[in-house]
């Protein structure tokens, strides 16, 4: 008898066998604990990094290499390479790179921070003088606004501002401490370990819902990680870009400018506009930097068209399907939840939930062709 | 305290473990299904770390029909009635086959994610089965190409053989249908 085949037997319709259901299935005792028990481990795992502040932050940065660097490892991988040594072998190449970067970054970021410092009283005074001027422009056009003290209240935002910044540095300190620690040992489990973990987390599925669950988390996976992992790229060519832009056109600041301008890109829509703000702003204040205004805007124009026309349609290809309303609505409450992190993370978190709907509303109301 | 009784390996058996005795049965279920008998021994390691070991019940549901389909099983112990909804009445299931241990079914959703189960697959008495993905495939195809290439060979021979099956069956069917019809207008 072939072994491969379906071996057609004669039905037994004497015999009585006790099926779950003929139409739709339901959960059994132990199914349900099993989901339960599933449910707890997920959720509460994912909790835990939540309400922990300090690990949060490490536990998104190793997702995120694990996202960035999941292909390369394939990559390696196919050529034959074993998962463990190509994980190590990316370890170590990231670190000798880390460090040369390093070696070659800090001195110029130090001397870039000190030399704001030193500037930044001029800045205030530049900034002072032009507040006033436009003041006294609004004033006189519209009385009403005579005793709003407008320069006043912005200042005093200013310092509150800058002091609320001098209490977070000595907590970004500690947790940039315990990155340093644990990112690498997240990342380097995750990476070598991933698939595996997955597959244990799935063995506690109940056999109703295994394909489901499965189905679901591969698509989420697919999806978040192709759109986290193209974004970071595309970051890093956008602070690449607009560096050079600064250094060529001799504006003061390039590195800090072109890292702000990196890591607000990801932020659907607003993310050039935010990044371009210390740029104008240095070119609006700084007396020592005259007609540079036109320079710093043309650097951010051309940046951004380079982005837009050449880097996101090659790299950012698996770009989630996502309609703008929805971005755009997921951006504002990411915004008001998280701040700039829920920002960024808006995209992604709403294309789970996207998933996730599409999934139930596939379930309740059947298959819709049109919903995809 | 007395330990003795105590598995051994019982920490050490799921984390650190090479290959633990899932993986071994794993192997020999794989390695015995013609999906998988062109692969090497270092081929099979991997796809017994991607493949999926369940446990059902007597008459519990694998998949029903008109389910969306994700992948094939392979019985590793126990055996599958495979049920279809019969056309008069379409509350009612029949038996269209019996698989023991070492047939495989529902392979088709293997090429064609989201497509709809043609029929309901139940447990005859504890059943232990190992399934196989379109992820799974998709995973070993990025991971190891060579190995996904010698995978899809097999079952595209599989798929091949039950469409000329179907054929067969087909011909035979019409070529009654036509000697009925004949002897009727006779």
């Amino acid at each position: 008898m072939n072994p491969t085949l379906h071996r057609a037997e004669p039905p037994e319709p004497a015999r009585a066998q006790p099926y779950a259901q003929t139409e739709g299935r339901r959960l059994k005792k132990g199914e349900l604990t099993k989901l339960c028990f599933f449910v707890l481990i997920t959720l509460g795992t994912g909790l835990l990094f939540v309400l922990t502040p300090d690990l949060m932050p490490s536990a998104l940065i190793s997702v995120l290499l694990f996202f960035t660097f999941g292909p390369v490892i394939d990559a390696i991988e196919r050529k034959g390479i074993p998962r463990g040594v190509a994980v190590l072998g990316v370890f170590l190449a990231c670190s000798a790179g880390i460090a040369a970067l390093t070696t070659w970054l800090t001195p110029r970021i130090t001397q870039e921070i000190e030399a704001f410092q030193k500037g930044s009283s001029r800045y205030g005074e530049q900034t002072m003088m032009k507040l006033k001027t436009q003041e006294a422009k609004l004033q006189s056009a519209f009385p009403v606004f005579r005793n709003a003290r407008l320069t006043e209240k912005a200042l005093l935002w200013l310092k509150s501002s800058s002091e609320k910044i001098w209490i977070l540095i000595p907590n970004l300190a500690s947790q940039l401490m315990l990155a340093i620690f644990l990112v690498p040992f997240l990342t380097f489990v995750l990476l070598k370990d991933g698939h595996e973990i997955r597959r244990k987390l799935l063995r506690l599925v109940p056999n109703s819902y295994f394909e489901t669950v499965y189905s679901i988390s591969t698509r989420i996976l697919d999806e978040t990680g192709g759109y986290v992992s193209a974004r970071i790229l595309e970051a890093l060519l956008v602070t690449v870009l607009v560096t050079l832009g600064c250094v060529a056109f001799k504006i003061p600041y390039a590195i800090l400018i072109g890292i702000f301008a990196g890591l607000t890109n990801p932020i659907p829509y607003l993310g050039p506009v935010i990044g371009a703000v210390p740029g104008l702003l240095l070119a609006i204040l700084d007396p020592a930097v005259p007609n540079q205004l036109f320079w710093v805007l043309a650097v951010y124009v051309i940046a951004n068209v380079i982005d837009m026309f050449v880097i996101f349609p090659l790299v950012v290809a698996k770009i989630v399907n996502l309609h703008p309303v929805a971005v755009i609505i997921s951006v504002i409450l990411g915004s008001q939840f998280f701040g700039m992190i829920g920002m960024i993370l808006a995209v992604p978190i709403t294309s789970i939930l996207k998933i996730l709907l599409f999934e139930v509303y596939t379930k309740l109301y059947g298959e819709v062709s049109a919903a995809r | 305290m007395q330990l003795s009784h105590f598995p051994k390996r019982f920490l050490w058996l799921d984390f650190f473990s090479k290959q633990n005795e899932a993986e071994v049965t794993v192997m020999s279920v794989l390695r015995s299904n013609q999906l998988f008998s062109r692969l090497t021994r270092k081929e099979l390691a991997l796809v017994s770390k991607l493949v999926h070991m369940r446990n059902y019940e007597a008459g519990e549901a694998v998949f029903t029909q008109d389910e969306k389909g994700l992948g094939m099983y392979i019985i590793a112990k126990g055996a599958i009635d495979i049920r279809m909804r019969a056309h008069d009445s379409p509350g009612e299931e029949v038996t269209v086959a019996t698989l023991e241990p070492g047939s495989f079914f529902g392979e088709l959703a293997l090429t064609d994610q989201g497509s709809k189960r043609s029929a309901s697959a139940y447990a005859r008495g504890k059943t232990v089965l190992v399934g196989f993905f379109k992820p799974d495939l998709m995973e070993i195809m990025e991971r190891k190409p060579e190995t996904g290439v010698k995978i899809l060979l097999q079952l595209c021979k599989v798929l091949g053989k039950r469409l000329s099956e179907t054929s067969d069956a087909l011909t035979q069917l019409s070529r009654e249908l036509y000697q009925r019809e004949s002897k009727k207008a006779a």
